[in-house]
């Protein structure tokens, strides 16, 4: 990369969404860094995974830290109280970072500049992946008030690391002793797996609160996805995967493995002694939805639909080879290397349409109270608009995946059952239909809603809010761009009496059953797609409605039995870090609203 | 004039404050084992104390009080020795645990860093204005709170009574640890039999007081490899030219520094939301501290009476040069001695907590100890002292109480509880939180 600074780059950059990577490298629109591909550990086994260089988005404003539009390295270190300083340097004519001491950043895990960058440039790398046209083609907002989340490298001492909406944080600790300290923040699984959770919170602030053990392992899925996702685009990864596998993802590899680190850690040193958060899980297995009976860790039943979705990986990625007729051409090769090359090719476009339909179904998501199947049904519907035609019979392998593991609820224990969505509303039974005039504004959103609340099973004595309205500029390859989406979300909300013993200090009090619907319109006003979470005040659905807020009492239930719930503490008086309960109870308009705190996924061992 | 032996639980909310007076011959022998509370309402000490002033013997103008036992220095337990409380009694022997022993023989570098390390965390995270919850608050208040109380035990409190403390421990008097000298068990009525160091400061020949824990070798027994689960400890302190413990870069530990990339309410709110590993510290020493309780059996009239402290259980056995907890290190030392069973009175560890008494739901080592020292047919009088869900604690454990109300032969079945609905019904122990200050009669055992 020339160091010369194109006069024109800052101009160019709001076209740069438009732009091949080739083209955003020759306008000096890329930044080189250095990272980790997977952690320290793996890279003992496994060199390559070490330190690679790879280029990521440029941004106008880059500056120390690093910190760029919507992220802000903060190295603190709470223990020691002390705040690394220089940090690592915006170097504007090398379009890099370099160390605080103005020279190059010494590539060591020792090294503090190296780990502000290597985390950096991981969150930055997987927010821009979910931003890409490609993929979900928008921006992505953060949950928290604001725009730019803080992400601590070296936080302080604990085999953890953890998104915090409330201090609108990332924080990596480290662990382990001199000289085998490790750093989570060097794990390419960790970062991007807490990024997934930040990222998902942006796009659907609601699954926060406690609705179901299934919605709160979905966000534990889509962590895991994530960390998959973005570790197989690079080509070192893909490499290494092929050579352990030859192509067939049903093998055990170190990608399907997940956080090393933390897992060869906690087996060694942690055995029987402090109960410690897992990030050691794997893709690779054959789990189904009876998995969740009685379970009530959303690690354990996240693993379903992660086992899912990589099942699907793997076999889009063999239809691939069977199509371009490698597994024959493999047979015939000798050279390891030729035969992995073949392969990792094949691997790319398999992982490029896996990652479109696995984060595009996101935009097609209820605003509240997620199930497997939802999820399900929102990826084939999205996979649908974007393909209209499956020529590769990926639905097909979709569906049968599902169906498998039980995920679609069907019947039918033969075939695979069809995952069909539920009917759409047509658009000449709809009121007042401009998609102008809606999309203008949430209120107008509303009085389209509210003339429709039939169409949209809206009790008619329920207000409600339209919490979400954006849309989206979605490409194929390419560079085709698909008709633009219009998403509208909407919620409301009914009491749910807390009735019984089980309910322990909470017996009698009022929690809160989040319901609601996501329509997705094209630019003409087309439904291309309708998902609602009804009440038990809803005619239609009453039952789905009582259903729902079954399943909300029992989760209630088991965490309170658990000692999981504890009141929360007012702004100005934050728990300090893992102190904090795992649910934290807010009073708000005299009713319970039960919120997953980052202790939700760790329970420190506790004094007494 | 005592014809039995009396045990009063003082109900102190969540703490232990215990009295023990039985006749020794021509006297009465008064223990006071623990005096303290979490609460912040400082009367309740002061009330139970005047409460036991008027119980003990007079003694000359003041009133006799021949053991004082401070079992570990949690606030819970030793919140109410102050001299201003004490000073109308006369206190003739004061036991402490030989963890707060300034002179402890073996490397004192890790046991006593770790008091340090936490006491200096909780004065840093006490002063550097991070806003706090108010359970922490009042967590870390009590830490720095009771050194205090630490320092009139060790040195206040001695002084004014005209002795030393003894730092007591299981093998105090084997011999072959060398020690305390001959001269020194002589003077503090000490010997060492069937394994555990006995104190014998009685008129008649058939009482003692069996130390069964903690084991002096601290380091050996509960602390285990710290480096692996609190990090590089050795890196946060240096010891001096006099051996003592001295916190790295403690100065700079008051002040928050200020990012220059983002505001400094954002910083303030994400200090807030880290995770202090410098309450592992604190943690690490609460657990240590209450796994070197001083764990004593008193024998009077062939009656047996245990006396825990907040003595930990984890899993039935033991690993040298790890963390084990107390009840794991006395099992496995004692497991076979003739004393170490049919108990006639249990003051039930750590508040009734699950992991204060070996106890599993399933048959296994534990059911092999509770049916020892407490058997169904045995009927020994148990009692918890107690608060419930203090600090949004599971304290006291239901099944714990369901299975040691089942083998007690003064059990109660209280009132609903509706914060226990599990326990309606069901029979359980005594509990001060029930019946506030309770009572027990030991009568002497037949010949």
């Amino acid at each position: 990369m020339e160091e010369s600074i194109p006069k024109f780059r800052n101009e160019v950059y709001k076209f740069a969404y438009l732009l091949s990577e080739e083209t955003k490298e020759e306008l000096g629109l890329l930044t080189k860094s250095v990272i980790f591909l997977q952690d320290p550990y793996v890279a003992q086994k496994i060199p390559s995974m070490g330190p690679n260089s790879v280029y990521l988005d440029w941004e106008p404003g880059f500056s120390d830290g690093p910190t760029s539009e919507r992220i802000a390295v903060v190295d603190y270190d709470v223990d020691s109280n002390k705040l690394v300083k220089p940090a690592a340097k915006w170097d504007d004519k090398k379009r890099c970072f370099i160390g605080g001491d103005n020279l190059p950043i010494d590539v060591s895990t020792e090294s503090a500049c190296f780990r502000q960058v290597n985390v950096w440039a991981i969150v930055h790398d997987t927010l821009s992946l979910f931003q890409h046209p490609k993929v979900m083609g928008r921006f992505i907002p953060w949950a928290f008030e604001g725009n730019r989340i803080i992400v601590v490298p070296n936080a302080g001492y604990a085999s953890n690391a953890l998104y915090d909406r409330s201090s609108k944080s990332l924080q990596f600790y480290r662990f382990g002793y001199e000289p085998n300290e490790m750093y989570t923040c060097l794990s390419h699984d960790i970062v991007a797996h807490e990024t997934g959770h930040a990222i998902l919170d942006g796009i659907r602030p609601f699954y926060n609160e406690i609705s179901s053990i299934q919605t709160s392992s979905f966000h534990e899925f889509l962590a895991d996805i994530t960390s998959i996702i973005t570790a197989l685009r690079f080509n070192e990864v893909r490499y290494e995967v092929v050579l352990q596998t030859g192509g067939n993802l049903d093998k055990v590899n170190f990608v399907g493995d997940l956080a090393e680190i933390l897992g060869e850690y906690n087996g060694e040193l942690f055995e029987g002694e402090l109960q410690t958060r897992s990030y050691l899980r794997t893709a690779h297995n054959n789990l189904t939805m009876s998995y969740l009976n009685n379970n009530w860790s959303c690690h354990d039943c996240s693993k379903v639909l992660t086992g899912a979705l990589y099942e699907i990986l793997s076999k889009i990625t063999r239809k691939q080879m069977e199509l371009q007729d490698l597994i024959r051409k493999q047979i015939a090769l000798k050279d390891e290397k030729e035969k992995a090359n073949s392969v990792v090719e094949v691997l790319w476009e398999a992982i490029t349409h896996f990652t479109r339909i696995a984060l595009r179904a996101l935009d097609f998501c209820p605003p509240v109270d997620i199930q497997f199947i939802d999820y399900a049904k929102a990826l084939l519907r999205a996979d649908e608009i974007a393909f209209p035609v499956d020529a590769l019979n990926y639905r097909k392998i979709i569906r049968e995946v599902f169906h498998n593991r039980g995920i679609c609820e069907c019947e039918d224990t033969g075939s695979a059952c069809n995952l069909e969505t539920s009917k759409q509303p047509l658009n000449r039974e709809i009121n007042w239909f401009d998609i102008d005039r809606i999309s203008s504004s949430t209120t107008a959103a509303y009085h389209f809603l509210n003339l429709n609340r039939d169409i949209f099973e809206i009790p008619e004595n329920q207000d409600f809010a339209v919490v979400d309205l954006y849309d989206t500029n979605k490409q194929v390859s390419c560079g085709i761009s698909l008709p633009k989406e219009i998403v509208l979300e909407y919620i409301w909300r009914e009491d749910v009496l807390l009735e019984g013993k089980d309910f322990g200090n909470y017996e009698g009090e009022y929690a809160q059953l989040l319901c609601g619907g996501t329509i997705v319109f094209d630019d003409r006003g087309n439904i291309l797609y309708f998902v609602q979470k009804p009440g038990v005040e809803n005619k239609k659905h009453k039952k789905e409605g009582e259903r729902r807020r079954n399943n909300l009492l029992k989760f209630i239930e088991n965490l309170v039995r658990g000692d999981m719930v504890g009141v929360a503490q007012s702004e100005d008086q934050a728990g300090l870090g893992f102190w904090r309960p795992a649910v934290e109870v807010t009073r708000r308009e005299r009713s319970l609203l039960f919120e997953a705190t980052p202790g939700f996924r760790y329970h420190p061992r506790e004094v007494y | 004039m005592l014809s039995n032996l009396r045990v009063k639980v003082y109900d102190v909310e969540f703490g232990d404050c215990v009295l023990v007076q039985f006749p020794d011959r021509d006297r009465i022998y008064s223990i006071l084992v623990d005096c303290g509370t979490w609460s912040a309402f400082d009367p309740i000490v002061k009330d139970v104390l005047a409460e036991i002033e008027n119980d003990l013997p007079i003694d000359g103008d003041k009133r006799r009080l021949d053991l004082l036992v401070a079992t570990h220095p949690h606030l819970d337990h030793i919140k109410g020795f102050d001299y201003n409380y004490l000073k109308n009694v006369k206190i003739y022997n004061i036991w402490l645990s030989c963890f707060l022993d300034l002179d402890h023989k073996q490397s004192k570098a890790n046991a006593l860093a770790i008091q340090e390390l936490a006491e200096s965390a909780a004065r840093s995270i006490d002063l550097r204005c991070v806003d706090k919850n108010s359970q922490l608050e009042m967590y870390l208040q009590n830490r720095i709170s009771k050194s205090g109380a630490i320092v009139m035990l060790r040195d206040t409190l001695p002084q004014k009574n005209g002795i030393k403390p003894l730092y007591m421990c299981r093998d105090l008097a084997d011999s072959t640890l060398n020690l305390i000298d001959d001269e020194k068990k002589q003077k503090y009525k000490l010997s060492f039999s069937n394994k555990t160091t006995c104190f014998k400061d009685f008129k008649e020949p058939d009482t003692s007081i069996r130390i069964l824990s903690p084991e002096y070798n601290i380091d050996k027994y509960y602390l285990g490899d710290i480096d692996a689960r609190i990090g590089n400890l050795s890196a946060l302190y240096t010891l001096d030219k006099d051996n003592e413990v001295k916190i790295n870069n403690e100065e700079v530990m008051y002040r928050l520094p200020e990012p220059d990339n983002i505001s400094k309410r954002d910083f303030r709110i994400l200090c807030d939301s880290l995770h202090y590993s410098a309450l592992s510290f604190m943690q690490l020493d609460d657990h240590l501290t209450n796994d070197t309780s001083i764990v004593f059996l008193l024998e009077w009239r062939r009656k047996r009476l245990l006396f825990t402290g907040d003595a930990e259980f984890h899993r039935g056995e033991i690993e040298e040069e790890a963390s084990n907890a107390s009840w794991d290190v006395i099992v496995e030392k004692l497991k076979n001695e003739d004393y170490f069973r049919d108990l006639d009175f249990l003051k039930v560890s750590h508040h009734g907590s699950i992991n204060g008494t070996p106890f599993i739901d399933e048959e296994g080592v534990t059911q092999t100890v509770l049916n020892r020292i407490i058997p169904k047919d045995r009927g020994a009088k148990i009692v918890v002292s107690t608060k419930p869900k203090v600090k949004g604690r599971n304290v006291p454990n239901s099944n714990l109480m369901i299975e040691l109300g089942g083998r007690c032969s003064d059990y109660r079945i209280y009132p609903y509880d509706p914060e226990y609905p599990e326990l309606e019904g069901k029979k359980q122990p005594r509990r001060t939180d029930k019946e506030g200050t309770i009572e027990i009669i030991i009568e002497p055992g037949a010949d």
